[in-house]
């Protein structure tokens, strides 16, 4: 019978659309029918509404249904799922495993990079704040400081309506705080403006953020110093004693977050220095100054109005003098990353460490994929017949994509679960390691989780679609009837994973070599001094010794183990202060910026450090004491004299008081600073008054005696005071120590990579031995021996690892040869490295595929013919 | 092992289809229903619990020579398998006994 009405197409094209096959027809057809006899028996309109109404009605309970069969099938595929795992133990656990460390890796460097982009970003209208800082030239140098005058914050606010908020603060460290019976040195000590708390975001738990500041020697401590110097007590209202100066505590606030680059513990009124000369000094260096810019003001535009914005005030001093300031606005989030000028309040970040450790991170998170693919692929033969038999009961290619890309997003997400527990672990390690505080509760936030459970997704579909199109794409008469030529398909690109894999390893350790060795060298170089058994003591917290160092020299020189006792400004590895220096006679426009060193006439001798021309400072030779200058050899290169005895006798102006001297000696030149940079001009003066630290030669055989010698020395020359102490060497090599660590991290995921890389070759070198099995027994039947065997077996993977060898060593050099720029006095990148690498994981390698070469070549022919 | 009980629809479509006796696709099956029940039931509801059933070996599906007004496509039977019969069984002595020893229910809410 030719059908009489059409049905309603959208209701049909709905069914169309949620049945297949048989369970459609069965279904329209039913449907069909009624409506077909009520065309015949009715208006057209109420048929068609019932033919309509009837589908919707049914809509809910057909997507039920689907769902229910789906979760069935589920069932299934995950019951196959598991007995697989359990099946192919040692698969699942490489795969399982190589994907955990990789993902948690990725988890590790994520947070650092995560830290360091955070960097006060946390502040409340952070896109306002900014830090204004100073750029001083003159008609020889250009210096650029982040401290600044404290006239220049009033400024901002009389003279530019632009600016709401403008603070200053002058960070203090080692202070040394005491309140009753307890006195510690705190460092995170700093004077501050009331405007602070309206510019950074300081949260207060107790007292008012509002006044908290307005008044001289008032306090703001941390949570922190509350409990450690009041315990349960309130300190609101209570007193601390910083310096021998009292201090009224007018609130508590949380804690500084690591991701700042102001990290407070105690913040003192700036009030408090208001008698101070240097307050309305516009040629000083010495004040942080912070701004909060109205809404919409940009930027860019306001730093070239403030530009010079002291010609008004100081413009002709200072054009008598030849030179000129400069002020520039730096948003206050770009600052730790991208700001490097004098006197960071803290050392910045380092961007070209974030790209490097993403990649790095990437790197290792393809490893893992890569080996994930390649042993899922190189099991396919395992899978055959599990494909063959589902297609041959009906199942669609589709179906089959779903459920291996399901399986390997089971992986995942297993693998994401170890992954957060190896980090758990780890970071507390990490932290150790690096000095950065990462914390694990940032991926426990929503928004981290869920974006990871997404990270999972898209590393287990990346995984996972290859093999699943490959497993899925298998012929079941072919697969069912020969089980294991199918998983030899795709072979070449199974070696070109593994060979880019390593290459990827080898480069990883190439640069964990180079980067050790550079180290080493730094620290094994010499420096132009004595590092060695130097015990320092520098004076902090008020100690003076103006008046009397010769007296504490004699002090710590009676110990046998004393062989020497000196006294300076600074001692190599810690900071040194520059001033612009001339000869006399030439005008200020001759004026050199150049670093001084101030110590006594037996720091010379005591460091070892060798003169070149004239002589040291002499005891005997009053005029030594603070009338004559020694200067290095650089700074000899610097005036432009050409050999170091002309040196002599000139004489030069400097400092602050301008004092004028001759020259007595010049030095060799001796790394007063790291290695990362050149030995610059050094002035060198016998001046008192800037005594900070004393150096003891010992010797170090009877160390604690001398120790408790020095204890015992220091408490009765200055009680009330702890005694701290440093050895030279390890203090010196703390200025490597940032590289250092990041090197540190650099190898440990150079170790993780090649681990993961290891554990795909081993899969893939069981799976290559396994499906040769008949091979090999045939071979052992006509007389091959088990060593030929397992040399036929390595052959394969050693020319991959040669072939990775070629791809890593130009990309390595390229980058290691950039990295060596950084550093002023450098190792040559020798082919020993390379070749090192190269060997290091060409052994390791066929360390690895040697047990299962081995156990392939000794097994007896007859189960090896028996197999299959 | 005990079988589990049918549930309300499941007992409610194998009856009908028992009822029907070899006459029992999709419509007359709606059609039996309306008449036990006076409800209407939607196709889905009908369809899904028989495919439930079919995969739980209660009743088979048997596909007729083809018909005409189908445009020459099978119509689809159902017939209770033994299964299915011991089931149903099961499930009215559950009945019984459940409803066992209650008087008149009507009345006594009536009577509140």
């Amino acid at each position: 019978m030719k059908r009489v009405e059409k049905t309603p197409l959208i209701p049909y094209v709905f069914l169309r659309l949620l049945l297949r096959g048989e369970d459609f027809h069965e279904f329209s057809d039913d449907i069909d029918e009624i409506y077909q006899q009520m065309i015949d028996g009715g208006p057209k309109f109420r048929a068609k509404a019932w033919y309509w109404f009837r589908v919707i009605e049914c809509i809910p309970s057909l997507i039920m249904d689907k769902i229910y069969w789906r979760l069935t099938m589920i069932k299934n595929y995950l019951k196959i799922a598991l007995r697989n795992f359990q099946r192919h133990k040692g698969y699942s656990f490489i795969n399982i495993a190589g994907f955990a460390i990789g993902m948690a890796c990725c988890l590790l460097i994520l947070l650092y990079v995560r830290h360091e982009l955070s960097y006060d970003r946390y502040h409340k209208d952070v896109e306002r704040v900014c830090r204004i800082v100073q750029d001083i030239r003159t008609q020889t140098a250009n210096r650029v400081f982040a401290p600044i005058s404290p006239m220049v914050a009033p400024t901002l606010k009389s003279d530019y309506p632009q600016v709401e908020y403008a603070a200053r603060v002058r960070p203090a460290s080692s202070r040394l705080v005491r309140r009753e019976g307890t006195f510690f040195y705190e460092d995170r000590f700093m004077y501050a403006d009331q405007e602070l708390f309206d510019i950074f975001t300081i949260p207060f738990i107790q007292g008012n953020p509002q006044e908290a500041l307005i008044r001289p020697n008032t306090l703001v401590v941390s949570q922190r110093m509350a409990i450690k110097y009041f315990g349960n007590a309130n300190p609101l209202g209570n007193t601390l004693e910083i310096n021998q100066q009292e201090y009224e505590i007018t609130g508590i606030v949380k804690d500084s977050p690591e991701n700042t680059q102001l990290k407070y513990d105690l913040i003192a009124s700036l009030e408090t220095l208001k008698d101070w000369d240097e307050m309305s000094n516009w040629y000083s260096t010495m004040f942080y100054t912070y701004l909060k810019l109205k809404p919409g003001v940009i930027v860019e535009e306001f730093s070239q109005q403030v530009s010079r914005l002291a010609d008004k005030y100081v413009g002709e001093q200072l054009k008598s003098w030849g030179s000129t300031y400069h002020y520039f606005l730096q948003p206050l989030s770009s600052i730790h990353l991208h700001s490097h000028i004098r006197y960071e309040t803290e050392p910045p970040g380092n961007p070209v460490y974030i790209t490097i450790f993403s990649f790095v991170g990437l790197f290792i998170l393809i490893i893992a994929c890569l080996n994930f693919m390649n042993l899922s692929t190189a099991r396919a033969a395992n899978r055959a017949k599990e494909v063959g038999l589902r297609k041959v009961v009906g199942a669609q290619k589709l179906q089959l994509i779903g459920q291996f890309l399901g399986e390997s997003l089971l992986v995942a997400f297993l693998s994401l679960g170890l992954a957060m527990v190896i980090a758990w672990f780890a970071i507390p390690l990490l932290n150790e390691l690096t000095g950065i505080s990462l914390s694990f509760d940032v991926l426990l936030s929503p928004i981290v989780l869920l974006s990871l459970i997404g990270g999972a997704v898209l590393v287990g579909m990346a995984a996972g679609l290859y093999p699943a199109f490959v497993l899925s794409a298998f012929r079941p008469a072919v697969t069912l009837k020969r089980a294991t030529s199918a998983g030899t398909q795709g072979f070449a690109l199974r070696t070109v994973l593994v060979v880019v894999q390593f290459a990827i390893s080898v480069m990883l350790i190439i640069g964990t070599l180079t980067m050790y060795k550079q180290f080493n060298f730094m620290k094994n170089q010499y420096l132009g001094f004595e590092k060695e058994q130097k015990l320092i003591l520098p004076l902090r917290g008020g100690i003076n010794i103006q008046k009397n160092f010769a007296s504490v020299k004699d002090m710590f020189s009676k110990h046998s183990s004393v062989t020497g006792v000196t006294v300076s400004s600074t001692v190599p590895g810690r900071g040194v202060s520059n001033f612009g220096v001339r000869l006399v006679g030439e005008d200020d426009s001759k004026n050199q910026s150049m670093f001084h060193m101030y110590f006594d006439d037996d720091f010379i001798h005591d460091y070892g450090i060798d003169m070149v021309a004239g002589r040291a400072f002499q005891k005997e030779m009053k005029t030594d004491f603070m009338g004559a200058f020694l200067i290095n050899e650089a700074a000899v290169k610097a005036f432009g004299w050409s050999r170091p005895e002309d040196a002599l006798g000139k004489r030069l102006l400097t400092g602050h008081g301008g004092r004028t001297n001759p020259i007595i000696g010049v030095t060799k030149n001796f790394h007063y600073r790291g290695l990362q940079s050149e030995v610059e001009p050094l002035v060198m003066e016998f001046l008192p008054w800037s005594f900070r630290y004393i150096t003891l030669s010992i010797d170090i055989t009877d160390l604690n005696n001398t120790l408790a010698f020095v204890g015992s020395q220091w408490k009765a020359l200055w009680p009330g005071h702890p005694v701290e102490h440093f050895f030279l060497d390890t203090d010196f090599d703390r200025q490597y120590r940032a590289d250092e660590q990041i090197g540190n991290v650099f190898g440990i995921f150079t170790f993780l990579g090649l681990f993961i890389a290891c554990l795909g070759l081993l899969g893939l070198a069981s799976f290559t031995a396994e499906s040769r099995t008949k091979e090999i027994g045939i071979r052992k039947v006509l007389g091959a021996s088990v060593g030929g065997i397992v040399l036929m077996l390595s052959k394969q993977f050693t020319k991959w690892i040669l072939l990775a060898n070629c791809i890593a060593w130009p990309v390595a050099y390229y980058f290691m040869d950039r990295w060596l720029k950084n550093f002023a006095f450098r190792i040559d990148i020798g082919i020993w490295t390379f070749m090192l690498s190269g060997v290091l994981v060409l052994l390791i390698a066929l360390l690895t595929v040697s047990y299962q070469s081995v156990k392939a070549a000794v097994a007896n022919p007859v189960d090896s013919l028996r197999y299959e | 092992m005990e079988m589990r009980l049918l549930s309300r629809a499941e007992e409610i479509i194998l009856l009908a289809v028992f009822k029907l006796e070899g006459n029992a696709y999709g419509v007359p099956i709606r059609d039996r229903i309306h008449k036990d029940i006076g409800q209407h039931w939607s196709f889905g509801v009908i369809y899904k619990t028989l495919k439930k059933m079919s995969a739980k070996k209660y009743v088979r599906k048997i596909a007729s020579s083809p018909v005409a007004e189908r445009g020459g496509r099978s119509r689809y039977y159902y017939e209770v398998t033994p299964q299915g019969i011991s089931a149903l069984k099961e499930i009215h002595q559950v009945h019984s006994s459940v409803w066992n020893k209650v008087k008149d229910l009507s009345l006594e809410k009536k009577g509140e």
